[in-house]
């Protein structure tokens, strides 16, 4: 396989170096001060270069503009279960805001964490929680928290136990992704020859195939049971109707590609591939794309990625430099982010239904190396920490 | 930069320099290129050294950086002639096909469009998880996916002797719409 090639590679003897800390920090102080004379020196030319009209940049797609949010939005660390070992992330949030999931534990044995009702716990079951709705089924998968392991199967948690959804004819394994208000669950299964296929699970626990379009995978599922997904090899985003009626989702003008990964309501919402510029900063920008599943109509939102979509049509996400945001209204808006944190940042997997709620993860501190062994990886980094944001 | 920020930052290296720097060397497959594309990642880390709230996985994100860094040096021309202590590639058992395998796999690498490459890298070889990837890339897991996927196939391609590195990378490319 190729995927053994490749880390075959990687655990290769590399040679010995004699970089060391000490000189890093000395040659970056160096080239440090070295730039900032430079940049003295230059400015002048380049005030007579723009004058002259020499240095004209033409940008096709405009970036939103960024703003922090309100002071109303604000931040706190949701409770970290007693004796949980590693880092704990929040994964979802149910539209009405009353549990949030999360996930701890290792990539082999991951486990899910519910926080509802100002209690939090440990699930008894080991399984990875991706979606909640709003009667607090939890649905997920269980096996190996790693891309496409064959030992995934999709579950839903309903109170107190796991319980397993079948796989289709012809699937090995899989995952369930999203759950709406009536219990429907929404999933990818893998069949024997890799391919996947975006599966629909009814409440009385039967098995629809939502589609037979080879690697498509599913997503997202509203409550008035329309999905949405994308199709790996082609790359389109898809949509399928209550009755499995297969639809692609348009691509704005201005993008290469889209896939959708979320849908609440009337909308999905989705990343789009921006054409190539050559620049450096190709590999960090970012657009949502956000589709209207009611009137069919597509929006490009640069600046931001399209991670989850509120009922009201707020897209959450992340800016280029990885700071959680919110759009609203053609603006963006930067999430605050916990006081006192060493290295903070953000990632987000949740918004409720009004938009105002989100949750995801922070990191508290750079930390000690990882250095347990390779079947034991925490699911979720030492130092990420599970947050919510409220009013925003 | 104060002492104390100084402090931090050169902890920070230290406990990450061996992983950072095996990271370049298996993207470039040199020793000292590697060190110079890591010192050039790390330069421009001690400059946002201070701004560093608006960072995610700080991990992750200074290995995609050490990435960009030996892309970014791969391309240049004049990298291209160098004077060297040492051969580029450490030496290995005569017959052995290890020798082989790394150089081809390296030139399959370097010829998968940037974003598919990068993605692959992380995912492959620093060994990122997808959400991982997805968090410091900025994008979703379905992105980061589609855009391994992608990458994968067209490495797939190449081994397998099915198709020259340039012709694969750029099929998928077609076909994956990007780049």
């Amino acid at each position: 396989m190729i995927e053994d090639t490749l880390r075959r590679y990687a655990r290769q003897d590399v040679p010995a170096s004699g970089l060391q800390a000490a000189d890093v920090l000395i040659e970056a102080r160096r080239r440090t001060r070295r730039r900032t004379r430079l940049a003295g020196a230059v400015g002048g030319a380049v005030t007579v270069l723009v004058a002259f009209g020499a240095a004209a940049v033409v940008r096709t797609v405009v970036p939103a503009p960024i703003t922090a949010a309100g002071p109303s939005c604000v931040v706190d660390q949701l409770e970290i279960p007693a004796g949980t070992a590693g880092g704990v992330l929040a994964t979802g949030i149910d539209p009405s805001g009353r549990y949030a999931i999360g996930l701890t534990g290792t990539q082999d044995v991951p486990r899910a964490v519910l926080w509802t009702d100002a209690t939090v716990t440990v699930l008894p079951a080991a399984f990875t929680p991706k979606a909640v709705n709003t009667a607090g089924l939890i649905v997920g998968f269980t096996g190996p928290n790693q891309h496409d392991d064959p030992r995934q199967r999709p579950v839903v948690y309903a109170g107190t136990q796991l319980v397993p959804l079948p796989l289709p004819d012809g699937g090995v394994s899989g995952a369930a992704y999203a759950v709406n208000a009536h219990g429907d669950v929404l999933g990818t299964v893998i069949r024997a020859d890799g391919s996947p296929a975006a599966v629909r699970w009814s409440t009385t626990g039967t098995v629809a195939i939502v589609t037979t379009v080879a690697g498509a995978s599913g997503l997202g599922l509203n409550d008035n049971g329309v999905a949405v997904g994308f199709d790996l090899p082609g790359q389109h985003a898809l949509r399928w109707s209550a009755d499995g009626v297969t639809t692609a989702l348009p691509v704005p003008r201005a993008a290469e590609s889209a896939s959708a990964a979320a849908a609440t309501d009337d909308w999905a919402v989705g990343d789009a591939t921006l054409p190539s510029t050559g620049s450096k900063g190709d590999l960090t920008a970012q657009a949502a794309v956000r589709w209207n599943l009611r009137t069919g109509a597509v929006e490009l939102i640069a600046g931001i990625s399209g991670l989850r979509v509120s009922a009201s049509g707020t897209v959450a996400g992340t800016t280029g430099t990885g700071a959680p945001a919110l759009w609203r209204n053609g603006r963006i808006h930067t999430l605050p982010l916990p006081p006192g944190i060493i290295y903070p940042g953000g990632s987000l997997s949740g918004i409720t239904a009004d938009g105002h709620s989100l949750v995801g993860g922070v990191e508290v501190s750079a930390g000690p190396v990882n250095t347990s062994g390779p079947d034991n990886h925490p699911v979720v980094s030492d130092q990420t920490v599970p947050v919510i944001w409220r009013g925003c | 930069m104060r002492t104390e920020q100084e402090r931090e930052y050169v902890e920070y290296v230290q406990s990450r320099l061996p992983s950072l720097r095996r990271t370049a060397y298996l993207v470039l497959g040199d020793g000292d290129r590697a060190d110079d594309a890591v010192q050039d990642a790390l330069t421009v880390l001690y400059r946002r050294w201070g701004r560093l709230t608006e960072v995610a996985s700080l991990d992750a994100y200074v290995h995609t950086m050490v990435v960009r860094a030996s892309l970014t040096y791969r391309r240049r021309n004049w990298s291209r002639v160098l004077l060297r202590g040492e051969p580029p590639d450490s030496a290995v058992e005569c017959g052995s096909s290890r020798v082989d395998d790394r150089v081809v796999v390296r030139e399959a690498l370097s010829q998968l469009p940037v974003r598919q490459r990068t993605a692959v890298i992380l995912r492959y070889l620093c060994d990122l998880p997808v959400a991982d990837v997805a968090q410091v890339l900025g994008c979703s897991e379905g992105t980061v996916k589609s855009r391994t996927h992608h990458g994968l196939r067209a490495l797939r391609a190449v081994l397998d002797g099915r198709a020259p590195a340039s012709v694969a990378a750029t099929a998928a490319a077609h076909r994956g719409g990007q780049e």
